[in-house]
């Protein structure tokens, strides 16, 4: 009896605790400067454990740095073909052609452009987490007793707050929306509508200690617009949610996800799709068009890479967004891997394991930009236009850009690619003069 | 959660130490890299079969992807004695087929030049040479040449025949000299192509450099 009296109040405890320090702020838009704290401690530590790595490491360091975004394991030597095959011509060119072409399938197989983006950035030095641990060595027993406090810190403190954080945050998402849902249609269903989102959307981010730095503000997307994203997570909505409204879009799931999506609808006109309409494109385009229309709807978020990308590099955006009209406005999410990998690699990890990965890791730290709103130009089509807003959130995130498409996580090439490039080939041994 | 070991992660046991194989030229971090590879394409097997690389799709570009792959099951290149192509190799033989391509060193003297760069065009000659009899035949030669065209619709058969034919030739007069009307030339031999490559330095062409991936202090 008495035992059941102590846990009750020590649950109670812990609720006013959250209530205070994290909901309360949360609904307000304040910080109080706890996550701040935390981060300087992290960082701190980390830098040592970096020292320490340097210091017991035995071979002489280069110090040659190695820039985050450099992407892979060998040196590409970028000569375009016609001009590394002038280099090897002599009479006998092919015999010289086939060195090329063995050169980059041996670069191919060692290492390629695609495969990668689809596993999770390697990191420049250990960050005192077991899943990062690749490249590191064992190095001295301080080093060791830091690891382990920090195992302890992250699943036994950590853990258990951010999952009770992410519990209240979306149970607050569900029952506040459906009670804004209840008001008739009104300026003032829009306002609360806003307010539970903003601070369920907080509440959340802090449930996963995100840091969160917003650049160019005043770029924000605006009512009536398109916002699209690079896609890493599915986190991102909520890194974005976090600082405006937007119209989500998306499938109906079951479970959990379709009781929130029911939830939110009511209050605020999100736009998802049953599973049926999605496979119809035009209707798709028709609806979001409907949408972008009306003016006092809030901005649709969309990520037109379609797929999780491991945040090195943006892939191809699929031309169904731009083609609707209206202002797009572009973001560029970039994560810091340093403190917790943000990328789901949804082959490898399931929903429920990746969530727990980023519940155990140390934070989310991401920087957000938004650009300058883009319009169509009338002699561009959409795949043109859809190139051009990708180059400009690959420049401001500082990821590169590849002509591949998401799709490749699970398909081949396909084959009018392939047949781009050996026509390339041939086209310059007949232009050589080398026939008939 | 995973490991909780902070070793070094090893190659797997039922390998040779790999060591002995390559002598100098690739790190230990390579090998812990090409292993990572490795064990990406076979999806955690201990061998890789042909079927393997088709999940490389950088590699769909190449015009002579056949003769790629085929080179890493060819079994001379394996340094086995028999002859013919293996089913499936496990990562000794893939550093083995990687260490064609390693670049060459500072400290090298010139015999060891030379065999490296015997090495290499030696792996080029089986790349030509598909049935194994030592020659590189004219049918064999405008196999190749029908590949790297492959990806044309355009250009006709006759006129990649056309341009093997011509370039046989040329090996010919360099190898042989002039040769008489009736004379037939049986094919190219390794000690042929070794001539034809005279002048080239292939030992700076044919390598897969790796970037130094130490570990460096990344403070904030």
């Amino acid at each position: 009896m008495e035992v059941v009296w102590a846990v009750g109040q020590l649950g109670a405890v812990w609720l006013a605790v959250l209530l205070g320090l994290v909901m309360l702020p949360s609904a307000l838009g304040v910080s109080l400067g706890i996550s701040e704290a935390y981060m300087w401690v992290l960082v701190k530590t980390l830098e040592w454990a970096t020292i320490r790595l340097q210091t017991g490491a035995k071979k002489p360091q280069l110090q040659m740095p190695r820039t985050p975004t450099a992407n892979g394991i060998i040196e590409r030597d970028e000569t375009p073909m016609e001009k590394e095959i002038a280099l090897l011509h002599r009479a006998d060119f092919e015999f010289s052609h086939i060195f090329y072409f063995c050169r980059k399938g041996f670069e191919a197989i060692v290492e390629d452009e695609v495969t990668q983006r689809f596993s999770s950035e390697e990191l420049l030095s250990w960050n005192l987490l077991t899943r990062t641990n690749v490249n590191f060595h064992y190095i001295s027993l301080r080093l060791t007793v830091v690891w382990v406090i920090g195992v302890i810190v992250r699943y036994c403190f950590l853990l258990p707050l951010r999952f009770s954080l992410a519990a209240i945050g979306i149970t607050s998402m569900i029952v506040g929306t459906t009670v804004v849902g209840q008001l008739p249609n009104g300026s003032v269903k829009n306002y609360l509508s806003e307010v539970v989102h903003l601070t369920c959307s907080r509440i959340l981010v802090r449930a996963l200690s995100g840091t969160i730095h917003y650049h160019n503000k005043e770029n924000r997307p605006q009512k009536g617009g398109i916002c699209v994203a690079n896609h890493t997570s599915p986190i991102d909505a909520i890194i974005l949610t976090n600082d405006g409204c937007y119209a989500m879009v998306g499938q109906v799931h079951g479970g959990l996800m379709g009781v929130i999506q029911r939830a939110t609808v009511k209050a605020c006109p999100h736009v998802w799709f049953e599973r049926s309409e999605i496979k119809d494109r035009h209707l798709v385009t028709k609806r979001l068009r409907e949408h972008v229309a009306d003016k006092s709807k809030l901005p649709i978020l969309i990520f037109p890479e379609g797929t999780c990308i491991n945040n090195t590099s943006v892939m191809m955006f699929k031309k169904g967004s731009f083609e609707i009209g209206g202002t797009i406005y572009p973001v560029a999410i970039k994560y810091d891997p340093q403190f917790g990998d943000a990328f789901w690699n949804s082959s490898k990890y399931n929903i429920v394991s990746y969530l727990l990965r980023i519940m155990t890791s140390w934070a989310i730290v991401c920087n957000v930009w938004y650009l300058p709103p883009m319009v169509r130009k009338e002699d561009e089509d959409a795949v043109q236009f859809a190139n051009r807003v990708r180059s400009a959130i690959a420049r401001q995130g500082g990821l590169t850009e590849l002509p591949w498409d998401g799709g490749l996580k699970r398909a081949k090439v396909k084959d009018t690619f392939k047949e781009e490039q050996q026509k390339n080939y041939s086209k310059m041994l007949v232009r050589n003069g080398s026939v008939g | 959660w995973g490991q909780a070991q902070m070793g070094v992660p090893r190659v797997p046991r039922g390998s040779a130490p790999v060591t002995s194989l390559l002598s100098l030229a690739v790190t230990s971090e390579q090998i812990e890299h090409l292993h990572r590879r490795f064990k990406q394409l076979s999806q955690d097997q201990l061998t890789i079969r042909k079927e393997n690389f088709d999940s490389i799709p950088d590699l769909e570009f190449n015009p002579i992807r056949g003769k790629i792959v085929h080179a890493f099951f060819d079994k001379r290149n394996l340094r086995q004695e028999s002859d013919g192509l293996a089913d499936e190799i496990n990562f000794e033989d893939f550093l083995t087929i990687m260490s064609y391509f390693r670049p060459i060193e500072m400290n090298m003297d010139e015999e060891q030049l030379d065999r490296f760069r015997k090495e290499k065009l030696k792996f080029l000659f089986h790349m030509y040479d598909s049935d194994h009899d030592g020659k590189i035949t004219l049918q064999e030669y405008r196999n190749v040449v029908e590949e790297l065209l492959s990806g044309n619709p355009h250009l006709e058969k006759e006129s990649a025949r056309s341009i093997a034919d011509g370039a046989m030739m040329e090996a010919a007069s360099i190898c042989v000299g002039q040769m008489g009307p009736d004379q037939v030339y049986e094919g190219i031999t390794f000690e042929d192509f070794l001539k034809m490559w005279q002048g080239i330095d292939i030992e700076t062409k044919m390598h897969v450099r790796f970037l130094n991936v130490d570990t460096i202090a990344h403070c904030y």
